[in-house]
């Protein structure tokens, strides 16, 4: 039986449940955002100039977890770096200043958030950008067909092997042979390859 | 490409080749321009792929924390709570503050039946009010709501005691009787709008059971 998180879950046990994927990680992403959004938010609010921007806290805080998450996911966040409080926070006070910096005037930036400016996290900054460029290839895996998303995940974000993968495809129904699904897979791949390099080109 | 190197690729990209044959793979690469090129193809796709993967599951998730609290059970279960409540404190007994039995006349000097109907009275309001023994409170009530040396405000006093008194014993159409012909007197209540209200619930569900 696979126990869902405590009610207070603890940083290590959310950072298990995203590790763990599945319901588990659902579940860990729901409790971060409970455990966290109001101190975030209030963190972000404190630094608004009380403009009414088309981004609210609440997207930079979501925004924050998804970043977040994918650091977990490659292995670059281990609660040694810091606790989870603390690496949000430094997440959100990045993209709201790179936020604001897109929308408010120079001048305006300069007198409202140019000494804080000067705070900002270089790692943090640079994963930022680093994310802002994946936006293109995310949208280039969104292209990919409902079967074609499942089997490359299976295969390269699980790492099950392609025995593992047939067996799941024909016993719920989506292939029949063990043949269709390795040719699936190729194809699908094949495909999600030449988006992505003819972007490169 | 042969199909057994594009596994190769995929296992190792994934981090599920063994140990030793990812230090003979990592080799190969190094004297092998186009697989190092290959492998990192991978690595990019698999990191779109992952990206895009966390996406959903963050989107998922905000949306289930986004999402109306529990839609219609939630306002069910909340309208049903609060029926159960004001069932529940409808349902209790009634409360009320008797008047203190008041001699006519000169204090000083009290006749043997006044005092005893001032003992009736006040030993009835007790057996009301803790809803002990109201058999005997009824006794009591039912003769002083008679006796014309009563005044009329105590006599009226006593039938909304004997109200309360029959609702005790579970004798709704007594309790009734007696209060439809004492709502309408002028000497007023000795209850609140809401143990009134009380009254009417009472009556109500006595007579259905």
């Amino acid at each position: 039986m696979i126990l869902g998180l405590p009610k207070h879950p603890s940083d290590e046990s959310i950072v298990e449940g995203i590790l763990t994927g599945g319901r588990k990680e659902h579940e860990a992403l729901v409790a971060l955002y409970k455990k966290f959004h109001v101190s975030l938010e209030r963190f972000i609010v404190h630094r608004s100039s009380g403009r009414d921007y088309a981004k609210q806290p609440e997207d930079i805080i979501w925004e924050a977890i998804e970043a977040f998450v994918v650091n977990v996911k490659k292995g670059s966040f281990t609660l040694r770096d810091a606790t989870l409080e603390t690496y949000l926070k430094s997440i959100c006070k990045n993209l709201w200043f790179r936020y604001i910096s897109q929308e408010t005037s120079r001048e305006e930036r300069h007198i409202k958030y140019m000494a804080d400016w000067n705070k900002l996290e270089d790692d943090v900054n640079d994963m930022l950008i680093e994310k802002e460029n994946w936006e293109y290839y995310i949208s280039l895996v969104n292209k990919l067909g409902k079967n074609c998303r499942q089997i490359l995940d299976m295969r390269l974000v699980e790492g099950l092997s392609m025995q593992e993968i047939s067996q799941k495809l024909i016993a719920n129904g989506t292939f029949e042979n063990d043949q269709t699904v390795r040719n699936a897979k190729s194809k699908c791949l094949k495909k999600l390859m030449e988006m992505i390099s003819s972007n490169h080109q | 490409m042969d199909g057994m190197l594009q596994n190769q690729i995929e296992d190792y990209v994934t981090g599920t080749m063994a140990e030793k044959e990812k230090q003979a793979f990592e080799s190969q690469m190094e004297n092998d321009r186009i697989l190092s090129q290959e492998v990192d193809d991978l690595k990019h796709a698999r990191e779109a792929m992952l990206r895009a993967r966390v996406r959903t599951s963050v989107s998922n998730a905000r949306m289930e924390v986004s999402k109306p609290k529990k839609g219609f059970a939630y306002v069910f279960g909340s309208f049903s709570a609060a029926a159960a409540i004001l069932f529940f404190l409808l349902s209790t007994s009634v409360t009320f503050s008797s008047k203190k039995f008041n001699y006519r006349g000169d204090e000083e000097i009290v006749n043997v039946e006044t005092q005893s109907r001032a003992n009736d009275y006040a030993k009835a309001s007790m057996l009301v009010e803790t809803g002990k023994n109201p058999e005997e409170a009824i006794r009591i009530l039912e003769r002083l709501k008679s006796d014309e040396n009563v005044s009329k405000n105590y006599r009226n006093e006593s039938k909304w005691m004997l109200v309360v008194a029959y609702l005790q014993v579970g004798e709704a159409q007594k309790a009734e009787k007696i209060f439809e012909e004492v709502k309408w007197e002028d000497t007023g209540r000795p209850f609140s709008t809401w143990e009134i209200t009380k009254i009417h619930w009472q009556l109500f569900w006595g007579k259905v059971f």
